[in-house]
């Protein structure tokens, strides 16, 4: 996947990798650390997020644990140990198969989607228990494509305490990967949630990202109408559809409401910077 | 301006609502400074506070006997000091503030005239905005002081102009954002690129130097640009900085601002009268007054 030379998600990459490690570090280091934790899938987001940790803390200093489930592809693992081999971090496999199987034992109704998001909060509950042993952040992996599309697990994947992914498109993601030298195999296979074999998100979700990220960058960075989108070549029933996924997976890139009962409620006027106190 | 100023660009990190540390860490900047022949060293923007205060801002403010500040004052016995604090008024007010400390005491304070309230910024949620902007007779010459927006509004930089100004020091916390390659090819941040074209543009039109200093490090995410600089009367950059924590030491001579008034002469044919009566005339036609 590439941008051309004019679009405007072309990224100035050793720029982005140099904003994002001194990110890395000092939020690290405002909670008194210097170690990172991240689940490695094989994918190209989470290689990135550890390449990019690697480079911040040094790669005895991340933990990246690949937590398949029986379903999983056996490529997924392999990229997933050839990203922690190349770049030298610490590297584990934690099946989490009896823990699901286990679960889904007394709900044989569950669907794909209710399964898919029980694996993703698994694998959230494994990082965080892992970073208290390792003393370390857990670094998140969603970008802003899936960010604003909604398309992931809230407190699953989506969790984590520090996420330098989350202002980077997927097309931009790829142009760090590469910046980054990450190995070829994660950068030229079809991005996948991996919920089944031979899942990828283009085919799921209809559209490719070099399209959606196109349509985003109007519609998100200059806020263009529908009459401007059109005029500027985008797919009328592509824009419907995004702006309607944006709005209805807003909930899941808000902390939950809290009802208001005081004059200082948490986060409407007791406002503090996340950073207080470090 | 009368003399030569051997100038300290301290582009620092600061840590969030820790005065107590951060004048330590300004203490040793100034020392540093001094071994680098600083006649002048400037902080950037709240640099005794840090930026992304919201409700700390109370917390942190000081009234002008702060010991704190005294401290500060102490310190420019030596070497004269721009720093950046909550300035805490008689009535209570916050506001964005930027002194200059010259030979134990604070010489001039200027608070943000414009505190940012757009896109990422919510300042008017925290702070008063200040009211009034005015050159001062520093060692060298007429200083004056602007805080980071105040310059996005040139109606500023042309009071100080008008105020006979030789010098702008604008301390700033400007986040760094937009990461497209720049057209050259050189790559850069698109808010370095705005403020490289503000700095120089107000410095050719007003013929005189500009010191931006601006913070590094991040706070709840953002990373400050940093990238500080130093324009001539000419709106060429002298020097500039990268991303990085860095102390830079360069010196502002008179010559080149006296050759540059003599050969392009905007201050002298500068027509105060004129500004002043269609200013006027507008603000009638725009407010009921």
């Amino acid at each position: 996947m590439s941008v051309s030379s004019s679009s405007p998600l072309l990224i100035d990459a050793p720029l982005v990798e140099w904003i994002l490690v001194s990110f890395l570090r000092e939020e690290v280091g405002s909670a008194g650390l210097a170690r990172a934790v991240l689940g490695l899938s094989g994918g190209i987001d989470s290689a990135v997020a550890c390449g990019l940790a690697a480079r911040a803390f040094g790669p005895d200093n991340v933990l990246a644990l690949c937590m398949p489930y029986r379903a999983s592809d056996p490529a997924s693992e392999r990229d997933a140990r050839a990203v922690a081999g190349a770049l030298g971090v610490r590297y584990e496999v934690v099946d989490i198969t009896a823990q699901i199987d286990a679960y889904f034992a007394t709900q044989p109704e569950a669907d794909a989607l209710r399964r898919g998001n029980k694996m993703a909060r698994e694998r959230m509950t494994i990082l965080y228990d892992r970073s208290a042993e390792f003393r370390g952040l857990v670094v998140g992996t969603s970008n802003k494509t899936e960010l604003l599309l909604g398309y992931g697990t809230l407190f699953g994947d989506m969790a984590s305490a520090i996420n330098p992914l989350g202002d980077l498109y997927k097309t931009q993601i790829f142009q760090l990967a590469r910046h980054l030298d990450l190995p070829a195999a994660v950068i030229s296979k079809p991005p996948s949630a991996d919920l089944w074999q031979g899942q990828t998100d283009e085919a799921e979700m209809g559209f490719t990202y070099d399209a959606v990220d196109r349509l985003l960058w109007d519609l998100v960075e200059h806020r263009l109408s529908d009459a401007e989108l059109a005029a500027a070549g985008h797919d009328a029933a592509l824009v419907t559809r995004v702006r309607r996924m944006i709005v209805r997976s807003q909930f899941k890139r808000r902390m939950p409401l809290i009802a208001k009962l005081t004059d200082r409620t948490i986060n409407q006027d007791f406002r503090y910077p996340r950073d207080w106190g470090v | 301006m009368e003399a030569p100023v051997t100038v300290s660009l301290a582009q620092c990190d600061a840590v969030l609502g820790d005065v107590g540390r951060n004048l330590e860490a300004h203490l040793q900047l100034i020392a540093q400074a001094r071994g680098q022949g600083a006649g002048l060293v400037v902080f950037p923007e709240l640099s005794l506070t840090g930026y992304m205060l919201r409700d700390l801002t109370s917390d942190v403010g000081m009234r002008r006997d702060d010991p704190r500040l005294a401290r500060l004052a102490e310190a420019s016995r030596e070497v004269d000091v721009v720093a950046g604090w909550i300035d805490e008024s008689p009535e209570h007010g916050l506001f964005n503030a930027a002194g200059y400390f010259h030979a134990g005491r604070l010489l001039h304070v200027h608070h943000k005239v414009y505190p940012v309230n757009y896109g990422m910024f919510e300042e008017r949620r925290y702070w008063a905005a200040g009211d009034q902007v005015a050159a001062f007779d520093a060692p060298f010459g007429r200083a004056g002081l602007l805080v980071c927006e105040d310059v996005w509004h040139p109606s500023t930089s042309y009071l100080l102009f008008a105020d006979r100004a030789d010098v702008i020091i604008v301390p700033s916390c400007s986040p760094a954002r937009g990461v497209q390659p720049a057209a050259d090819g050189h790559g850069g941040l698109g808010s370095t690129q705005s403020w490289d074209l503000l700095l120089r543009q107000q410095s050719a039109a007003y013929n005189l130097y500009s010191v931006y200093v601006n913070r590094c490090g991040v706070e709840d995410g953002t990373t400050f640009s940093g990238n500080s600089r130093v324009i001539d009367p000419a709106g060429n950059t002298l020097a500039a900085l990268g991303l990085a924590p860095e102390l830079l030491t360069l010196t502002l001579d008179p010559a080149p601002l006296r050759r540059r008034r003599a050969a392009v002469p905007l201050l002298r044919d500068e027509r105060l009268d004129v500004t002043l009566g269609n200013l006027e005339r507008i603000a009638r036609e725009r407010f009921v007054l």
